[in-house]
Parts: structure tokens; sequence; C-alpha cells
């Protein structure tokens, strides 16, 4: 049985649009988004015009659209075909496989990234308020750590590992560490004392009282340090690609950068935040699925 | 725990006892002290419903904090049942004014949350969370979250949670606070038959006088950190609303808000 089947009337639910006579508007609300986006872009493109060597300043969508074949350049050889500089065509064909494996391995290393990070944020963060030493031991330098400005040490990343996937997952986890440990400090810091002191009367110990009682009340701010931490991810991956891997999306808008391949950029540009808009709307639904009690 | 010496005249101890108790707070860091608590003596026999009545600020609900065991004296002795109370315990449960039913519990995991801890099984944990759900008539309710139910509902599950933990004293600091007549109403006749079933000792603090008239055993007013009245409440229960509006019952609120309104005229 749901939680809400047998309900009695005393609960009251909010009201629906129909029942406040209001009309709803018949198109999604994000797909008005994307349309009024779209048109702005264009306008945005005929208002920019070309540059100095006849190219669109900003990309139109012919320009966009147009690129999405150059995308073939970025697959790395298999299913019978060969990378192009090895003297292969541009195919379409190509073009998909590379979106799917590029778009693949980016979205990979963030999540990836992020989950560790997430973890060890959340573990020493709860160690840290749970043991006074590590309290005292470990909050100035976790601090200074957060302090840092971490995009700008994606190039010694890169020296002490090299162009790695262990340089790109440690640096973005790093990153999602960084978030998620401040956050979780905040949000068990801001626990009520009245739900600690409520549970010690019911015969609670310090161990369950943590897990069963600290922890959740803190989750709903920690979700918003989860979702902090995921863009943040997301700017750092594409960051790490940028200098040390030879694919990724983060590598597509550096080729496209040193080739004025203006629309290639922009492309590139549009696919990441398609892909990092799409896993934040799976993981805000992951985190209202943890929090159904709210 | 070192038990103390007990009134070699009194074969039970006291389910609860304030023994010359003092609590003093620092205001602000500034160095100057507060007396919240004045050498109070004060106890409470076993199974005993006691209401304390008082003004705000002067020292009720500090002395609920130090007999949940959530703060200590400065001096003196608060003791349960002959041991000084030496922290939280599930012996003493405690129902806050405020809502401390868990929102990430459901409503029968909130009743049963105690029982869990400990280490009841689940099969018995059932049962209890049953019988205390048919109690407070929120059967259909078991499988509800918090935020689903009405305030005065939370209430009841508060309460719930914490008999179903069989607490031999229930602390309650101003449960009902903020509810309106009827549901306040309906709360009394729920925690009377809680407490009938359960037979706990009750310390229970309200600013209500008939509040107090309805649900007491006896009725202490503390002022100024002192007890400084107390009364036996004579009437059989359970108590209705025609007998609280009865002569005997007004003569009665009227000796209390005398005695409340005399103290503090001579304070200021």
């Amino acid at each position: 049985m749901s939680a809400s089947e047998g309900l009695p009337t005393e609960i009251a639910l909010p009201l629906q649009d129909s029942e406040l006579g209001r009309r709803r508007w018949p198109v999604p609300a994000w797909l008005t988004t994307l349309v009024v986006f779209l048109i702005l872009w264009q306008a945005a493109s005929e208002l920019a015009g070309l540059n100095a060597a006849g190219i669109n300043m900003v990309p139109s969508l012919p320009d966009l659209a147009g690129a999405t074949k150059l995308l073939g350049n970025y697959w790395p050889g298999g299913f019978g075909l060969q990378r192009t500089a090895a003297g292969e065509a541009l195919t379409w064909k190509a073009a998909i496989l590379a979106f799917i494996y590029n778009s693949g391995l980016t979205i990979l290393r963030t999540e990836i990234g992020l989950l560790s990070g997430v973890v060890a944020g959340v573990v020493l963060a709860a160690a840290v308020s749970w043991s006074p030493f590590l309290r005292r031991t470990l909050t100035f330098p976790a601090h200074i750590a957060r302090m840092l400005p971490l995009l700008a040490l994606v190039p010694l990343f890169n020296l002490w590992l090299g162009d790695t996937e262990p340089a790109v997952l440690l640096f973005v986890g790093i990153v999602g560490f960084c978030v998620m440990f401040a956050a979780t400090l905040a949000a068990l810091g801001a626990v009520p004392l009245y739900y600690v002191q409520f549970a010690q009367s019911l015969g609670l110990g310090r161990l369950r009282l943590y897990l069963t009682v600290i922890l959740p009340a803190a989750q709903p701010r920690i979700n918003v340090g989860v979702q902090l931490a995921h863009g943040f991810a997301w700017s750092a991956v594409i960051a790490a690609e940028f200098l040390g891997m030879q694919f990724g999306l983060g590598r597509i808008v550096l080729m496209a950068r040193e080739f004025n391949q203006f629309n290639l950029l922009a492309l590139a540009g549009f696919i990441t935040v398609g892909w990092a808009t799409a896993s934040s709307a799976l993981l805000t639904r992951f985190l209202k699925l943890m929090t159904r009690w709210i | 725990m070192a038990r103390l010496a007990a009134d070699p005249n009194r074969r039970v101890p006291p389910a609860v006892e304030f023994r010359n108790v003092t609590k003093r707070f620092e205001i602000g860091g500034s160095g100057q002290a507060h007396v919240a608590v004045d050498h109070l003596n004060l106890s409470i026999q076993p199974g005993e419903f006691v209401c304390v009545l008082g003004p705000s600020g002067h020292g009720k609900s500090t002395m609920l904090n130090m007999l949940a065991g959530f703060t200590e004296p400065s001096e003196g002795y608060v003791l349960h049942e002959g041991n000084p109370v030496s922290g939280p315990g599930a012996e003493r449960g405690v129902v806050f004014q405020r809502d401390t039913v868990f929102p990430w519990k459901r409503v029968a995991d909130n009743i049963t949350f105690g029982l869990k801890a400990r280490g009841i099984r689940r099969t018995e944990r059932e049962k209890v969370a049953a019988h205390y759900l048919k109690l407070i008539d929120l059967e259909r309710f078991a499988r509800a979250w918090p935020h689903q139910l009405s305030g005065g509902m939370r209430r009841r599950v508060a309460i719930a949670s914490v008999l179903a933990n069989r607490p031999q004293v229930l602390l309650m600091d101003e449960p009902f606070t903020g509810l309106d007549y009827v549901r306040r109403d309906k709360l009394h006749r729920v925690l009377e038959q809680l407490w009938s079933e359960v037979g706990c000792t009750v310390f229970f603090i309200t600013h209500d006088v008939d509040e107090a008239l309805t649900l007491a055993d006896r009725i202490v007013i503390v002022m100024h950190g002192k007890v400084t009245f107390e009364m036996r409440v004579p009437f059989e229960r359970p108590r209705s609303t025609e007998l609280i509006a009865s002569k005997d019952a007004v003569d009665l609120r009227l000796t209390l808000l005398g005695h409340l309104s005399k103290a503090l005229t001579e304070a200021s």
C-alpha cells in the first residue's frame, strides 16, 4: 500500500492548477525554454556577424548542425572504422560512434570521480564530526585544501600522474571531496539538538544515534552539497580533459579551439551542457527518492 | 552509580527527587551567573502525575532538563528511584514542546524506534506498534510519513513513541502548547489513557491552569527556581469539561492564579 492510500480528508493536499481556475500551458516548460533559447541563439548569431576569417562569431544553428559530422574526427577506431588521422574518410557512422564514445568517457570520468569524492567527503566529515581527536587534527588542513584554487591545480595533477585516467579521476574526486567535506560538516552541525535529545531519551547509544538520527536528519542538506559537487565535477572533468586526455568532450573543445572550429566548439559545449543537465536531473530524482519523507 | 542514603522512614524511594538542587548559568560569557533553579526540593511518588506551573523563565524547563539528564545540577542531587541522574536514558522518556517525531521514519517505525534500539524483536515491535496506533486512533496511518499528518496527530505519535518505550518517568515540556482547545482536550484523554495503561510517573510542565487541573494528581508552582506552592487535585478521573468549569474547580483555579500573581507581584 502506498503511503497516501486511505488518508482521511483532514490532510490537506495542495490545490491543482485546474482547481484554481488556471489554464496550463500546453507545451512542457523545458521545451518552451529550449525553443526560446535556440531562437535567441540564432538571433545572437545574426547580430554578431563574421570574424576576419569569414566565420560566424556565434555559430548559427545550421553551422552547429554542420559540425556534427566533424565529431567523427574523434573516433579512436574500431567497429570497422579507422581513425580519420589514419586516412579514414569522415562519415556519419564515425560521428555517431565518436559522440557516444567521447560522451560516455566524460560521463564515466565525472560520475566515478564524483562518487569517490562524495563518499570520501561524507565519510571524513562524519568522522571529524564524531571524533574530537579527528576534529582537532583534520579540520584545519581540510579547510586549507578547500580554499585551494582547484581548477588551477590541473597542471600539477598532470605533472604528478601524467596523461592518465587516474589523474582525471583523482582530480574530479578531490573537487567533489572538497565540496562534500564542507557541505557535510555544515549539515551535521545544523541537526537540531532536540532530535538528538529525543533519541537519547529513547535510550539510543552513540553509534546508533549517529547512524539512525544525525545522518538522516542531515541528509537534505548533504543532498544540496551533492548537487553542488555534481556541477563542480563537470567543470573539473572538462578542465582535466583539456590538459591531459586524448579523448573526451573536453578534448574536443580544446582541439576545436586550436583549429578555430567555432561551430564544433559550440556543439561540444552544447553536448556537455546537455549531458550535465540530464545527469543532474537524474541525480535530483535519485536524491528526491532518498528523501521521499520530506 | 552510588545510591544516596535513603530516608529511613520511607520504604520505597520517590520516583523522582530534587534534593536541594541549584542550577546556575553563565550569561553569554559575561562572567555573570543566572540562577535558574535555587535550592529546590521536590519529591514525586511512583505513578504520580505532577503538573508544574509557573511563568516562563522561572526554572521549570531547567528542572526537566536536569531530570532528563540533558544538563547537570550545579549543586544538590536530582534522583531517579534514589539514584543520581547521570545522563539521558530510556527510563526517563521526554515529550518536547517541539515536534520531535522523526520525519524520515514512518509513523509505525517512529513508535517502535526506541524498542528497536533496545534490540526488541520485529514481531514484538509490530504488536506494540499496532497496540499504540489503536490507542492513539491512527491505525490507518501506520505507513504514513509524519509530514502527511496534522500537528495534533504528530503530537499523538510523539507521545506514543515515548510511552511504547515503557519509561518509568514521563517528562513533558508544554507538549500541547499551540494546539486548539478541541485537539488539546482530545490529547488529554489520550495521555490519561496511555498513562493509566503504562502506570508511569509523569512530570508535566504547563502554563495552563485548566490543563493542570484536568490532568494532575498534584500541582506544583515553581517561581524564581523554587517550589512556592503545592496542591493536591481532589477530583476523580476522568475529569470532564463540566467538572473543570464547576465551582470547586474554579475555586482551585483562583487559588492557583492568586499564588502565581502574588509571587510575581512580590518579585517586582
